[in-house]
């Protein structure tokens, strides 16, 4: 595993180092800075497989170097742990916003830095079939063979609005069970999905959730939310504020995007793709819990809701 | 346990082999003390005198963001934790940041307290 770690203080890489050898990982870069690292990005003959980003560092910081790095397409998908002494929930909302997959806390603990890593090194071997997926979506050709899991999430490509929902988990897990509180989230469902999965494509499957998430990022971008695919036909949006008085008109507004589409999915005799947004879930004050259960829990009410609009945030609790 | 001895065991290594792998690490933060006591010093000066408070106290965090960074992990428990305490109260308040009286009530104590503590660690 080919890691860049980026950070000013020489002391924290002199135990980043160690420590990523002990477990093995000895082909380890080191850049001092957010400029330094672009640079060594840019003269890597092979790519990274994985990024340790320092968020605070004079001039770039960490998390306008996840920016950057994220908008380098041998990056796009690479994982990216940013490395803090920071919990404050606007700096994990900042790194996960800008595209960082995992979030470690200074000072290191072996254990988790393990874990982390781990998790980096399962992530790689998904992205190398993902990577796999969008070389050949960018062909637009129907004749090459892929194979998605109906079930299974993964990156839609071209949902710049987007993150990964294994980025999604990660982030409720450091936001912790007390400002879960604060927290909510919403599915937003293909109803039709699987009937569409069994009679489209592989390709035909991924290019219709490439259109449902264009029209949620157009009916959502004036909104400040994380969205990932959950799998199944299924998004889920995370927010930590009441939603706007528009939220009740989503659903139509989503569906109204897709509509765009339909002489092509009339074309290709497919089913119109069937939009229905879930009322907000939120965390229970009572017992205890897991905080991505919300993710499910969103999904849930997302796929059991009946027609009509989805309940007013103030009733929706 | 110290905390070289728990990433011994957890690395699967000799808390004595980890002490050793990390003793480069430890020997450079020691070093940077006397450094780091002086360019604390200096910016608590300025800041006191009113001069760009902001920008002082930036700079004292980003030495205490250093520390905390890795004092514990070398052993240092007690001043990772004045030093994290410090960081935070400075970078989660930077409104806060250019009023004096903030400086002297609640950061210049933390800071003592910091100071004091690194001190120490020059007698070891």
């Amino acid at each position: 595993m080919k890691i860049l770690a980026v950070d000013d203080d020489p002391v924290f890489l002199g135990v980043l180092l160690p420590m990523l050898n002990a477990q093995g990982k000895t082909d380890v870069t080191i850049a001092r800075s957010g400029d330094e690292a672009l640079l060594k990005l840019a003269e890597a003959e092979e790519a990274f497989d994985c990024l340790l980003l320092d968020i605070q560092m004079p001039g770039m910081s960490g998390v306008q170097l996840c920016n950057h790095v994220r908008n380098l397409p041998a990056y796009r998908r690479t994982p990216i742990v940013m490395i803090t002494a920071m919990t404050g929930k606007r700096f994990i909302d900042d790194a996960f916003a800008a595209g960082a997959t995992d979030y470690i806390t200074k000072p290191l603990d072996p254990i988790d830095l393990k874990a982390r890593i781990g998790m980096a090194e399962r992530l790689l071997k998904e992205r190398s079939i993902t990577a796999s997926l969008e070389k050949k979506f960018d062909q637009r050709n129907d004749i090459i063979a892929i194979d998605v899991d109906f079930d299974t999430p993964f990156p839609i490509p071209g949902f710049e609005r987007g993150v990964e929902y294994l980025a999604l988990e990660n982030y409720l897990l450091m936001l912790g069970n007390k400002r879960m509180y604060s927290t909510a989230a919403f599915g937003i469902s293909v109803k039709n999905a699987h009937l569409f999965y069994k009679k489209s494509s592989p390709l035909g499957f991924v290019n219709m959730l490439g259109d449902v998430a264009s029209a949620i990022s157009d009916a959502v971008k004036s909104e400040q939310m994380m969205i990932a695919y959950a799998g199944a036909g299924n998004f889920v949006a995370v927010l930590s504020h009441n939603p706007s008085s528009e939220w009740a008109e989503l659903e139509s507004m989503i569906q109204s995007g897709i509509e765009d589409f339909a002489s092509f999915y009339a074309a290709d005799r497919l089913p119109l793709p069937q939009i229905k947004v879930g009322d907000l879930a939120r965390t229970s004050f009572f017992g205890l819990f897991n905080p991505t259960s919300i993710l499910d829990h969103a999904v849930t009410l997302a796929q059991s809701r009946q027609d009509g609009k989805p309940k007013s945030w103030w009733s929706a609790a | 346990m110290t905390g070289l001895q728990h990433f011994g065991a957890a690395a699967g290594s000799g808390a004595n082999d980890m002490t050793a792998v990390l003793e480069p690490a430890r020997a450079m933060f020691r070093g940077l003390i006397v450094e780091r006591i002086m360019a604390l010093e200096a910016y608590r000066k300025l800041v006191q005198h009113g001069e760009n408070p902001q920008d002082e106290m930036a700079k004292i965090a980003d030495i205490a963001h250093k520390i905390s960074g890795v004092a514990a992990t070398l052993g240092f428990f007690r001043t990772g934790q004045l030093a994290g305490v410090l960081d935070r109260a400075i970078t989660e308040n930077l409104a806060k940041c250019a009023d004096l009286e903030y400086f002297r009530l609640i950061v210049d104590p933390m800071l003592e307290a910091l100071l004091v503590e690194m001190e120490s660690l020059l007698d070891d």
